[in-house]
């Protein structure tokens, strides 16, 4: 884990300097877990990679321009990346003509699962994530996944320590009982 | 969760396998894009000169909040605060805290005065009684009502009355916890509050402040008035508050003793008849001032028959002396103001009439609250005694209310009425000038040709030079 002190320090170069390469450090290190979390929302490679990028601009610009306190990049990185993805589900929900929840579920297609070149029980691991409401499915991805603590995922999601305990203990009982279906 | 689950959802992040994890030739190209478009505006932004001399602790301030957790810097906040505050109390900060007892709310050292009053009531909670917390809050109301007559603003007056009623009713408060706990205790703290805030009213009520803010903006001046209008209201309030606070606590006099809940050497069936009697002599000296106060509201108003008469005598002298019944567009607008202004003007009057009565029927119900009061106190029945001043006092409440809309009403109207004086004069200065010289002009003229006309030889007829003349005589009506 890159060290919060190095973090903070580009953070505040981006911030009072303006520093587009001190910017460009903190991409390379956040890159992955937002394409990985986008991805795994979105199950298409285009437009993971292009949310991935219009993410990382709103970030700049909100660092530049916004005089509010940034309390954590990750969390700043990660809302802004949720917020884009629900944006591209309303869009698909309008052009699929089906309810927002439905359109992750239609986006797993064949094709997303051979893509992933994953073996067949990683493979199932990903369907029975994505059978899940969206809270658990960010918090197994964060937790498990991106091996994000408690706290870390409470700044993320802007719920308090307690509750985040909780929906990770009832995502991964859920997790296990569709994981024992099938 | 199993092992093999962790495991495996572990290893999809560190997996080299494309799809779940971004292609690192499209990380390496969208890299670049992303410095290409963010460069430019970074240049833009870094070549704007500092425009404001505290840049550094703009820059110091984002710094503290990236590197300093927001935890950590309220905790800092608060620490410094209390550290100022016992500084303050042992630290013998005497000629700061002795500059800041006088300071007034919004000055430098107001903050200061109240980290040192804070720091007296913590330790008087701490280490006091409930009585002598309340003691401490009394002594800062005081201070608030200081303040508020030392005000050089209606801001400042507004700040030291709202701060006043805030520990008024925290005193409120203290008697009515006090009661459900000790009855010594509710009856030590309801004589402090009775003596205290009988101070505060009359101290309240004498020298009240004139605030002398003025403004030759029209919007500002407005706006002045009517925040001085909000001030009396508030400060009624404040009077009202206070008032039912020393009543509640005469209440809990009179239940202790009637009920026998303590003995004669914390306070005596005299001493709490005697207490009545004081509460109804305010009550019945407010109405006095009452009475005045209309009086004096309602003399003004005869000023609007005086300026009315002399705007319509002036007004009448012009058509008069015009010699026509045409009207010019500015008398027009003249008499439209003139019509506002009336209509301003009655409508204080007739508030003032309400008001009048108003307080005639309070002062009356009050002559007769005296009679059956003392009646009260002969027969013991102390209870019944404290009703009816109470009754007296939502009599003076109501009063006072109905007062305080009049003397609004006056003096709006008497604003409207200055401001069209104002207007009216020049206006009709210029349409008797204006009307009388062409009258003179004309009739001259008239005079001129009919000379002539009859005569062959030229005479020059001078130009009567009364024009100033009547022009002043109307003038100076």
């Amino acid at each position: 884990m890159k060290p919060l002190l190095t973090e903070k320090l580009l953070l505040y170069k981006v911030r009072v300097k303006k520093d587009p390469e001190a910017f460009a450090k903190l991409y390379d290190f956040y890159v992955a877990p937002i394409y990985r979390f986008v991805y795994l929302k979105l199950s298409n490679k285009e437009d993971a990679e292009d949310i991935t990028s219009e993410v990382f601009i709103k970030t700049w610009n909100y660092l530049i321009k916004e005089e509010k306190e940034i309390g954590s990049l990750r969390k700043l990185l990660y809302t802004i990346a949720r917020n884009k993805i629900i944006d591209v589900y309303r869009e698909r929900a309008t052009k699929m003509e089906c309810p927002l929840d439905n359109v992750q579920h239609e986006l797993y297609t064949d094709d997303f699962k051979k893509t992933i070149e994953l073996n067949e029980e990683k493979n199932q691991l990903i369907t029975v994530i994505k059978k899940m409401k969206h809270e658990y499915q960010e918090v197994i991805h964060l937790k498990y996944i991106e091996g994000l603590s408690a706290t870390e995922i409470a700044a993320i999601l802007d719920k308090n320590y307690t509750n985040v305990r909780v929906i990770i203990h009832r995502a991964t009982k859920k997790l296990k009982e569709l994981s024992n279906l099938t | 969760m199993s092992k093999k689950f962790a495991d495996n959802l572990k290893q999809m992040r560190a997996s080299k396998i494309s799809g779940i994890n971004p292609d690192s030739t499209w990380v390496a190209r969208n890299r670049a894009l992303l410095l290409s478009q963010i460069s430019e505006p970074a240049k833009t932004a870094q070549n704007e000169p500092a425009t404001e001399k505290s840049m550094f602790i703009e820059n110091l301030s984002k710094a503290m909040q990236i590197f300093v957790s927001k935890k950590v810097l309220r905790f800092a906040r608060a620490s410094l605060t209390m550290f100022l505050a016992i500084s303050v109390t042992v630290g013998g900060w005497t000629a700061t805290v002795s500059a800041a007892n006088s300071s007034l709310p919004g000055e430098a050292l107001y903050n200061v005065k109240m980290a040192s009053e804070g720091t007296e009531l913590l330790v008087n909670k701490m280490l006091g009684t409930e009585e002598d917390k309340v003691t401490t809050i009394l002594k800062h109301a005081s201070n608030r009502v200081d303040e508020f007559q030392r005000s050089k603003s209606s801001e400042q007056a507004n700040m030291a009355i709202q701060s006043l009623k805030k520990k008024i009713e925290s005193t409120g408060e203290s008697l009515e916890k006090a009661g459900q706990k000790s009855p010594e205790e509710a009856m030590a703290i309801a004589k402090v509050i009775e003596e205290k805030t009988e101070i505060i009213l009359t101290s309240l009520a004498t020298n009240k402040t004139e605030i002398n803010e003025t403004s030759t903006n029209v919007d500002t001046a407005n706006r002045l008035v009517e925040s001085h209008d909000a001030l009396k209201a508030e400060v009624v309030i404040a009077e009202n508050l206070i008032q039912a606070t020393s009543i509640k606590a005469v209440e809990v006099l009179i239940q202790n003793v009637e009920q026998q809940k303590i003995g004669e050497e914390v306070i005596t069936k005299e001493d709490v008849k005697q207490t009545i009697a004081r509460k109804l002599d305010q009550l019945v000296s407010g109405m006095s001032k009452l009475d005045v106060e209309i009086g004096v509201v309602s003399s003004s108003t005869i000023q609007f028959d005086i300026a009315s008469s002399t705007i319509s005598t002036v007004l009448d002298t012009a058509v008069k002396e015009n010699k026509t019944t045409e009207v010019s567009t500015s008398t027009t607008q003249v008499v439209t103001e003139a019509k506002t202004g009336t209509e301003t003007v009655a409508d204080a009057k007739a508030k003032v009439e309400v008001a009048t009565q108003k307080v005639d029927e309070a002062s009356k119900k009050a002559e007769v609250a005296v009679t059956e009061v003392g009646a009260l106190i002969g027969q013991n029945n102390l209870s019944a005694a404290l009703e009816k001043v109470k009754e007296l006092g939502g009599v003076k409440q109501e009063a006072t209310a109905i007062v305080l809309e009049a003397t609004n009403a006056v003096s709006n109207a008497i604003d409207v009425q200055q401001k069209e004086n104002v207007v009216i004069v020049p206006v009709q200065m210029t349409t008797v000038t204006t009307t009388l010289s062409q009258i003179i002009s004309s009739t001259t003229n008239e005079i001129l040709n009919s000379v002539v006309g009859n005569s062959t030889s030229t005479k020059t007829i001078s130009t009567p030079s009364s024009t100033s003349a009547v022009v002043d005589k109307v003038g100076s009506r």
